[in-house]
């Protein structure tokens, strides 16, 4: 939290005045954009910390001879996986919390963050993010398939994964397109006319509903898999749970299209936050009901540990990798969003190193720290498995 | 695999279109009597480059965050009663919320002051660019524009805005500061600032206990605002500078040269400069920072012990 000020002191400043002198150094640091990043950070870092975890079991898993060893470092996966999971679905509501703060601090940050020479860089985050919602669920569908009685449930398999990837695909559409000048006209300007709409703010946030929607129903599918209710209210809890998922998508995608038409200020401080209230309230409810309804449930299979795909694994490393690379990303946005300020609006940088980085150069960067950074995560794992090894001979 | 992973991810931030943020911007060195064609071109080129149309568009159809600016110089002469066009604009960029602009929020920022910044002979340019959109360019530079002090622009309803370039305030010796407080302190609780202003955290010993910091501007602030000579001036002829817009033009004290001079006597000057260095040392605070209630972080604690007990319960 304390470096986090230091960051976010520099984008959204408080505790001085208009000439710079330190007027309240409390302020200073409780400034904007600090609990927004706070918040933003302590949930994604839960979300790293678990996928670090799961892609080290992963390896673990992979590398197992035995089913004991197997047993143990799927399981370990999957836990890692739940923790990662669990954090990456409230995710986007904390990014948008810190979006719509650094907008409140400064309009034009803001905008040329969201719509100006830094949008092309949430079109690569919609790439990653997107990435990160099919190999969660990947896995999660995946694991249903070590597990006996789940195969009453595989076949909402493909309808999830067809939302997901409809979801994925507004996600990452731009608002403008590269197009020569050619090609504008014969489009009759620089936006698609339809597929342009999906470039707007409204969408990619109804859609980012609907991906964290899914996959909360995938990981309700995974927990009732080898279970069957014993209550005797069981049917009307299933269909309660499905039609306050299903109203509650309706309701999203209604506040998403009328958003379109709406003024900025009606969509960013109502619809978008509704949209965000419906899902949690959504979640929370259905989880409630879920608990309830499978106290005492009847197990009709057993999870059958270690019986897992192999490229399960590499789904779990593929998230780790994107994590990583994810936050690396943000950061450079974070501070590429100052531009020339040091600290914005009140110190210039008129050093020679005052101009920031290309998109390109960035993500180059990030690679490499990231490689750099797995490079040093392998060498910990080797450290563990051979004093491992070491305790076992000895 | 974490190779592909990077190459893939890589190769996509190298698709896209790639900027950069530049350098700052240098000042734009405008010469008095410069000719309106070169005036509108200068101004062309800060609307291009300083951000505006981040926000606003010039022509096509898409409806932006800000209005469209096609067609604004003949807009802007009837767009606010009793305002031509040029004073509309100049109000618009110096003082954005001075008026709503229907079917849009107020989010524009003070063109003058940081992150634009722009000069005063910088906003006359931009100026005369907006009024070249289908009106007629009646914006000049003239030597006094140029000048490096602060510029006050009087429009037609009586508001005034002071345009000027932001410096590096003066440090004041905090002796100075503590001499001015207890030059305050040392007076009548009647005649004490904080009687009727709200200075800082300071509050009256009793007097006016209701109507502390309601009848006179709260000088929080004024640091911010007015320099010390200023407050000097003020405090010694009331009636030599404009009363605060909504407080009785009457209320403040004429008389506080003579209490100082009966309790100072030579010193009263000295004295004086003390306490007006002690108001402007109040400079004000930034707007507070969203509060984040205590109900949602012991809600996110309870939820991470019962997360954790679910899982150890599942692990054992």
């Amino acid at each position: 939290m304390v470096a986090n000020s230091w960051a976010t002191f520099m984008m959204t400043p408080a505790g001085v005045d208009q000439n710079g002198n330190l007027t309240d150094i409390f302020l200073a640091v409780k400034n904007y954009a600090w609990m927004p990043i706070n918040i933003h950070r302590l949930i994604a870092n839960v979300a790293f910390g678990g996928a670090v975890a799961s892609a080290y079991a992963a390896y673990r898993f992979l590398g197992a001879t035995t089913k004991e060893d197997k047993a143990h470092y799927d399981w370990m996966g999957y836990t890692g996986n739940l923790v990662s999971i669990s954090a990456l679905i409230p995710l986007p509501f904390a990014g948008y919390f810190l979006g719509k703060e650094i907008y409140g601090f400064d309009q034009s940050m803001g905008v040329a963050m969201m719509g100006g020479i830094y949008s092309w860089l949430w079109i690569i985050q919609a790439v990653l993010i997107g990435g990160l919602f099919f190999a969660a669920n990947y896995y999660l569908w995946l694991g249903m398939g070590r597990i006996q009685g789940s195969e009453r449930y595989r076949g909402a398999v493909k309808f999830m994964l067809f939302i997901l990837a409809l979801s994925f695909a507004v996600w990452a559409t731009p608002h403008s397109l590269v197009a020569s000048l050619e090609e504008a006209r014969k489009l009759g300007g620089a936006f698609h006319p339809i597929l342009g709409r999906f470039g707007f703010m409204t969408y990619k946030v109804t859609v980012v509903n609907f991906m964290i929607l899914t996959t909360f129903f995938s990981f309700m599918l995974y927990r009732r898999s080898n279970k069957i209710e014993t209550v005797s209210w069981g049917l009307m809890g299933k269909l309660i749970q499905y039609a306050i998922l299903l109203i509650t998508s309706a309701g999203v995608l209604f506040l998403g299209i009328k958003g379109e038409h709406a003024q900025t200020q009606v969509r960013v401080e109502i619809f978008s936050p509704s949209q965000v209230g419906m899902v949690l309230l959504a979640m929370i409810t259905v989880t409630i009901i879920d608990v309830l309804m499978y106290r005492n449930a009847k197990i009709i299979g057993e999870i059958e540990w270690g019986k897992m795909a192999p490229r399960s694994q590499y789904a779990l490393v593929f998230l780790a990798i994107s994590f990583t690379w994810l936050m690396g990303l943000m950061g450079y946005i974070r501070s590429a969003i100052r531009q020339y300020w040091h600290v914005w609006g009140k110190m210039v940088d008129r050093s020679g190193y005052g101009y920031t980085p290309s998109i390109g150069f960035a993500t180059t960067t990030v690679s490499i720290v990231v490689f750099i950074f797995f490079c040093i995560v392998a060498l910990v794992f080797w450290m563990s498995i051979r004093s491992e090894q070491q305790a076992k001979s000895t | 695999m974490v190779v592909v992973v990077l190459g893939v991810y890589t190769f996509v931030g190298h698709l896209v279109p790639q900027f950069t943020g530049g350098y700052p911007p240098a000042e734009v060195k405008i010469q008095p009597g410069i000719n309106q064609a070169d005036l509108v071109k200068v101004g062309q080129d800060l609307v291009n480059n300083r951000g505006c149309l981040t926000c606003h568009t010039i022509g096509g159809t898409d409806k932006g965050r800000c209005p469209n600016l096609e067609t604004v110089g003949k807009e802007a002469a009837t767009r606010y009663k009793g305002y031509n066009a040029e004073q509309y604009l100049l109000r618009r960029l110096t003082d954005p919320d001075f008026s709503e602009v229907p079917g849009y929020p107020k989010i524009m920022p003070k063109v003058w002051q940081p992150p634009i910044a722009l000069s005063w002979p910088e906003v006359k340019a931009v100026t005369a660019y907006l009024e070249s959109l289908g009106g007629k360019v009646t914006v000049q530079v003239t030597a006094d524009d140029v000048q490096e002090k602060p510029h006050e622009i009087k429009f037609p309803d009586g508001a005034s805005v002071t345009v000027k370039k932001v410096e590096a305030a003066k440090e004041i010796d905090p002796a100075v500061i503590q001499e001015g407080h207890d030059v305050m302190m040392s007076l009548p609780d009647k005649e004490r600032c904080i009687a009727c202003h709200k200075v800082g955290t300071e509050m009256p010993a009793g007097w006016f206990p209701n109507g502390y910091g309601q009848y006179c501007p709260d000088l929080s602030t004024i640091g911010a605002m007015h320099d010390a000579d200023y407050v000097k001036q003020k405090v010694e002829n009331p009636q030599s500078l404009p009363t605060v817009t909504g407080y009785p033009k009457t209320m403040m004290p004429m008389d506080y040269k003579k209490v100082l001079n009966d309790k100072y006597g030579k010193q009263a000057d000295e004295k004086l400069v003390a306490l007006a260095s002690f108001i402007i040392s109040h400079r004000g605070q930034q707007k507070l920072p969203p509060e984040i209630s205590p109900w949602i972080i012991g809600g996110m604690f309870l939820l991470s012990i019962i997360v954790g007990f679910f899982l150890k319960r599942r692990r054992t």
